[in-house]
């Protein structure tokens, strides 16, 4: 098993800087998936792994070996592409053949490699046809033989999932990680799908503007994201935001946002970074499932329990499984996200309790975490 | 001021309709029936009157020969050094064919995956030089040979033939592999092949229609040339068919069409059976040239 390593990478094109300082570690054995907006430079990244792409600045350690200077063929790298990119001349055996003629294999040893990843991905009876005779996973599946089938030092995946439709991206999401604790080789892949990222890495590493904006674990990510970009980019609904300073008055903290009714803070949910005293303005994040209704909105002049904030709801959307519930407040809308069925309907004007310990806190001008 | 809406063809009678229809259909079908007409009667005078004898021709005019004669083929290939020229012909064309089709495709290649800024200019000019009537360049090109003492030879025939038939071949084959996604190279690339296997085992395979239409097209141009040869070439050993061609029509003074329209005929039968053998793949190659 390899590890890869990312030191000070940058790339440029036409004066214009695509990646920037990318220091960042994949262990050996890994399954790291790149994730970012269109345009963020993941692919570009994946691409300078494989050779495709030259390497301004920084330098890629592969084993411990800098391969800036090494032609693709000389990385051991196999790479899926987002379109498949298989030979449509050639059979699916001569696909998978492929890469070991070009390492001038015996044919004998080629046959039996070819087709012990036949036996893996299930092709066995598809290897004589032509990838035009192939449905959509099939030729993904292809596609990834044609990468196992040489035993790479690294695997990587370029969006392999993005043109399958979405149940056929389960089954593969599915298959690719089952393929990868078979094998124990270092993958990365590619996604701009938080899901797919998500379910099927070890760690994640997340690109803005040809930026690293955090690298962790799914759950890292998600539990304590960096920044306000992360927070907003992982999960699914979004996460609420709303800007706004922390006050105490009457004993306790409130936050005050910067339109509606300040809410109030339960004794000890903030962490104890965030400035009280000087009106200095911070983002508040609370994940949708992470509120709840205690109840119809209270008689006026009535008060509020702690983190309670009133809002009418103008839409309800059911999954099947769960509910997201989107309702105006007077600081911005606000997503719920309730488990299981609700009775409530659009125009319904509720109480929502947010749950402060969960909630997550970013400074409003650098948009980085406070605790 | 209102304005009546006009019938829409649904709104039209039934009668009107219909009668719409036939006369859509007489002068679509006219048109085409014309347009034949106008391609295939050159063919159908050529192969007839090669199979004609000198009264039919030239007295009686007649459209269908009332009586097929070989004659005119067997004095052909007796007078005159026909299958030699033809053989002279051939053996040009397809070695020109050849070298274009790989100089082309290697150009072609270079200058849709790694010269990107310049490339457009570059294939322009290529275009621009295959755009220069060859009457403006014969003479240049007559001194030029002239100095390398390959005046009177197959092999200035061969390069003046080379000089319009790479631009075009470029041109062409540029627009093959800009149809072609770059990707399948680069997984080749990443599969451990080099520039020129993924070239030649990946990127060549797929442009085989353009290599097809690229192929035929420089063919017919060397096999129909006139003017190079005409004036390049002065023995008789290394003509061309094109000169035997003219030689028959005796300066415009004493024409044997008999002859000449056999020789016409044999001119042009092995074009034919290429283009019949190779039409599938002429089509395909303009659908994925994007030039149709």
């Amino acid at each position: 098993m390899v590890q890869v390593v990312f030191s000070s990478v940058g790339k440029e094109y036409g004066g214009n800087a695509v990646l920037r300082d990318i220091d960042f570690e994949v262990p050996a054995g890994c399954f790291v998936a790149l994730i970012g907006p269109s345009g963020c430079g993941k692919s570009t990244l994946l691409r300078m792994i494989a050779g495709l792409e030259h390497i301004d600045f920084g330098e890629i350690y592969i084993d411990g070996n800098g391969v800036n200077d090494l032609a693709p063929k000389d990385r051991d790298v196999a790479m899926v592409f987002q379109n498949y990119a298989l030979y449509p001349h050639m059979t699916v055996a001569e696909n998978m053949l492929f890469t070991l003629r070009m390492a001038r294999c015996s044919r004998a040893e080629s046959n039996d490699r070819m087709w012990e990843a036949a036996r893996i991905l299930g092709l066995e009876d598809l290897l004589d046809r032509y990838p035009r005779h192939l449905s959509g996973g099939q030729r993904q599946r292809v596609a990834m033989g044609r990468a196992i089938v040489r035993n790479p030092k690294v695997f990587l995946f370029d969006e392999p999932l993005s043109n399958l439709d979405a149940k056929l991206r389960v089954q593969m999401r599915a298959e690719i990680k089952r393929l990868h604790q078979r094998l124990g080789t270092t993958m990365i892949f590619v996604t701009h799908d938080q899901v797919e990222a998500m379910t099927m890495a070890e760690r994640v590493v997340i690109l803005r503007e040809g930026r690293i904006e955090q690298v962790g674990s799914p759950l890292e990510l998600y539990d304590r994201p960096a920044n306000v970009f992360v927070a907003g980019f992982i999960g699914s609904p979004a996460m609420n935001m709303m800007s706004g300073t922390f006050e105490r008055a009457g004993g306790h903290y409130h936050f005050v946002p910067e339109s509606g009714d300040p809410i109030s803070i339960p004794p000890g949910a903030l962490s104890g970074a965030e400035d009280t005293s000087s009106g200095h303005k911070y983002m508040l994040g609370i994940r949708p499932e992470h509120i709840t209704l205690p109840g119809p909105e209270p008689v006026s002049g009535e008060r509020k329990s702690f983190g309670e904030i009133s809002a009418e709801v103008v839409l309800v959307e059911v999954t099947g499984l769960d509910t997201h519930i989107v309702a105006a407040a007077p600081n911005g809308e606000v997503t719920v996200l309730i488990r299981g069925r609700s009775a409530v309907a659009a125009g319904d004007r509720l109480l929502f309790r947010l749950d402060f310990p969960l909630a997550h806190v970013f400074d409003a001008e650098t948009g980085q975490r406070v605790d | 001021m209102t304005t009546l809406p006009l019938p829409s063809q649904k709104q039209l009678p039934r009668r009107n309709r219909k009668k719409t229809s036939v006369l859509r259909s007489v002068v679509v079908y006219g048109g085409v029936l014309l347009l034949l007409f106008l391609v295939l009667f050159p063919f159908y005078w050529m192969v007839t009157a090669s199979i004609k004898n000198f009264r039919e021709i030239s007295i009686e005019r007649t459209i269908i020969p009332r009586e097929v004669t070989f004659r005119n083929y067997v004095d052909l290939f007796e007078q005159t050094s026909i299958l030699w020229h033809l053989f002279n012909t051939a053996w040009i064309s397809c070695f020109v064919t050849v070298v274009t089709v790989i100089l082309a495709s290697m150009s072609a290649y270079v200058l849709t995956r790694f010269l990107t800024p310049t490339a457009e200019w570059i294939a322009r000019i290529s275009l621009y030089a295959y755009m220069v009537p060859s009457i403006v360049l014969i003479i240049p090109f007559y001194i030029g040979l002239r100095m390398a003492g390959l005046v009177n030879t197959h092999a200035g025939l061969i390069l003046s033939y080379l000089s319009f038939t790479l631009p075009l071949g470029i041109w062409m084959m540029r627009a093959c592999f800009q149809s072609i996604p770059q990707t399948m190279e680069e997984a080749a690339v990443v599969d451990g092949a080099n520039r020129f296997e993924a070239f030649f085992l990946v990127a060549m395979p797929q442009a085989l229609p353009g290599v097809v239409s690229t192929a035929i097209f420089v063919f017919i141009l060397c096999w129909g040339e006139y003017l190079y040869p005409v004036v390049l070439i002065s023995s008789d050993s290394l003509r061309t068919i094109t000169i035997t061609l003219d030689a028959l029509t005796g300066g415009g003074q004493n024409i044997k069409f008999g002859l000449l329209m056999a020789a016409s005929t044999v001119a042009t039968v092995p074009i034919l059976i290429i283009f019949l053998v190779l039409q599938r793949h002429l089509v395909r190659g303009f659908a994925a040239g994007g030039y149709e």
